[in-house]
């Protein structure tokens, strides 16, 4: 039985006290201030109710990114400016579980991100058959993006040992996935180039999947697959990076 | 008395010789006016080929003299009731009417496309966010044949609107497009959900968690002996 006292350590961290929480209140807060106004606003009201769904999921899916990147480029490198990586060390927990469970701990972090999400969802699709979809779809290309971005962001944190460098390339590395399908005008992606990049950038598949889906309504898995995909094995690679970079900790290099 | 005489035979001539000019005179003047009501009348006959020519082109009722092209658009008398937000299927018919100066094997390709015109607002729409494809390549239509177009357009604003199908021939570069009648389209506004619902949400979710960690926070205090 491996002992999960760093996850609980850095969970409790999250959650435990006022200043861990106040990024849950501040993301629900978004959330509640972006679903009313695509409810209430005069011309946002007006959109499909898919065309919604789609909007607040790709909200959600940018949030989460943000956090699941932030908090895990600063795992290990807080650890080693604050001086306390080398007791990190000393306890009797392998290399490698230390960097998982603090992987963990920002997956779980998206994962309470995504059950608050959950009632703004329902409320959005009332009335429609895209609850469940949307729940799901934004379920699983949530949490595989959030364990690639915490996997490549620790090994990152280890690798530049400073917050402010590690930080700062990881919210790049999303900005550079994000960029595409958030600020590429809609005639650049139809051009070659366009295309390349959204073929190989798994955020694009992602949005480009929960748009099929809640807006086109293709809710199936099999429609869906050439989406999911690319999405899966950026997250196995993500994770390859992950396991080598993390697998022994040289406390000589501090 | 001879003399007198005399007078008066060279007074008679000299009005004859007046009346003579003056008959004349008429005479020109009649020729005139006939020169020019002539002038007129042909001026008039050779406009009344242009302007029949101008009354069958293709623009005013929808067919072309040269091609037979007609474009029908269905249900062109109906007001179309919808709510925004929804889809309609606008269907029209292509027809290359067969006719004397046409070939049997005589083929015409061009462009249909649809045009949605703002009434309220007297300017036509941008239809970006309204239909996904605004044209529709024809390659080539045989003289008798017909093709159906339709297009799925989305309504995305609340207002009045009339819906046309215009066709552009490829190989004349001059030629007038073909219109079709319209359609007349009310788009009423819609309230996607009450806005009531989501009220609860999402103003509870947040006062909840608020709650939740300020519960979790106070008993965690009162243990460590922050709170006493």
């Amino acid at each position: 039985m491996v002992d999960l006292i760093i996850y609980k350590l850095e969970t409790s961290s999250s959650f435990y006290s006022w200043r861990g929480a106040a990024w849950i209140i501040t993301a629900a807060s978004i959330f509640s201030l972006v679903a009313y106004l695509l409810l209430t606003d005069k011309e946002l009201s007006l959109l499909d109710q898919g065309e919604m769904l789609f909007t607040f999921s790709v909200v959600i899916l940018v949030l989460g990114l943000l956090m699941s990147g932030i908090n895990s480029s600063s795992s290990i490198s807080a650890e080693i400016e604050a001086g306390t990586f080398e007791c990190l060390l000393l306890t009797p927990i392998k290399h490698i579980q230390i960097a998982i469970q603090k992987m963990l701990s920002t997956v779980t972090i998206w994962i309470v991100l995504y059950l608050i999400s959950i009632p703004y969802i329902i409320v959005l699709s009332n009335g429609t058959n895209l609850a469940i979809s949307a729940i799901l779809y934004v379920g699983l290309y949530g949490t595989l993006l959030s364990i690639a971005i915490s996997s490549i962001s620790i090994a990152l944190s280890w690798m530049l040992k400073t917050s402010k460098n590690s930080i700062m390339v990881a919210l790049m590395i999303i900005l550079l996935l994000s960029a595409p399908s958030l600020f590429f005008a809609t005639s650049l992606r139809k051009t070659d180039f366009g295309n390349m990049l959204e073929n190989i950038n798994p955020f694009s598949h992602s949005i480009n999947s929960l748009d099929s889906v809640l807006v086109d309504n293709q809710q199936t898995v099999y429609e869906q697959f050439p989406h999911i995909w690319p999405v899966l094995v950026f997250t196995i690679i993500c994770s390859i990076i992950f396991l080598t970079f993390t697998r022994k900790f040289e406390v000589k290099m501090l | 008395m001879k003399i007198m005489n005399k007078i008066i035979l060279s007074k008679k001539s000299k009005d004859s010789i007046v009346s003579k000019k003056i008959n004349w005179n008429f005479i020109c003047v009649d020729l005139m006016i006939l020169a020019i009501a002539l002038s007129i009348f042909l001026f008039c006959c050779s406009l009344i080929p242009t302007a029949i020519s101008q009354l069958s082109s293709p623009g005013l009722n929808s067919s072309s003299g040269e091609n037979s092209l007609r474009i029908n658009i269905s249900n062109p008398s109906q007001i179309i009731h919808e709510l925004v937000g929804k889809y309609i299927t606008v269907n029209a018919n292509l027809h290359y009417l067969k006719n004397d100066n046409t070939s049997t094997n005589s083929t015409i390709g061009g462009i249909a496309y649809i045009s949605i015109v703002d009434v309220k607002d007297r300017v036509p729409v941008d239809l970006e966010d309204w239909s996904a494809e605004k044209g529709l390549y024809i390659p080539s239509i045989s003289s008798g044949q017909s093709l159906p177009l339709e297009w799925n357009v989305r309504l995305v604003k609340a207002g009045s609107y009339t819906i046309s199908v215009l066709f552009n021939e490829n190989n004349n570069a001059f030629s007038t497009p073909i219109v079709s009648s319209r359609i007349d389209l009310e788009v009423a506004p819609k309230l996607n959900l009450n806005p009531g619902n989501v009220l609860p949400v999402a103003f509870g979710v947040p006062a909840v968690l608020i709650g939740i960690f300020g519960t979790l926070n106070y008993l965690r205090g009162k243990k460590t002996g922050v709170y006493k």
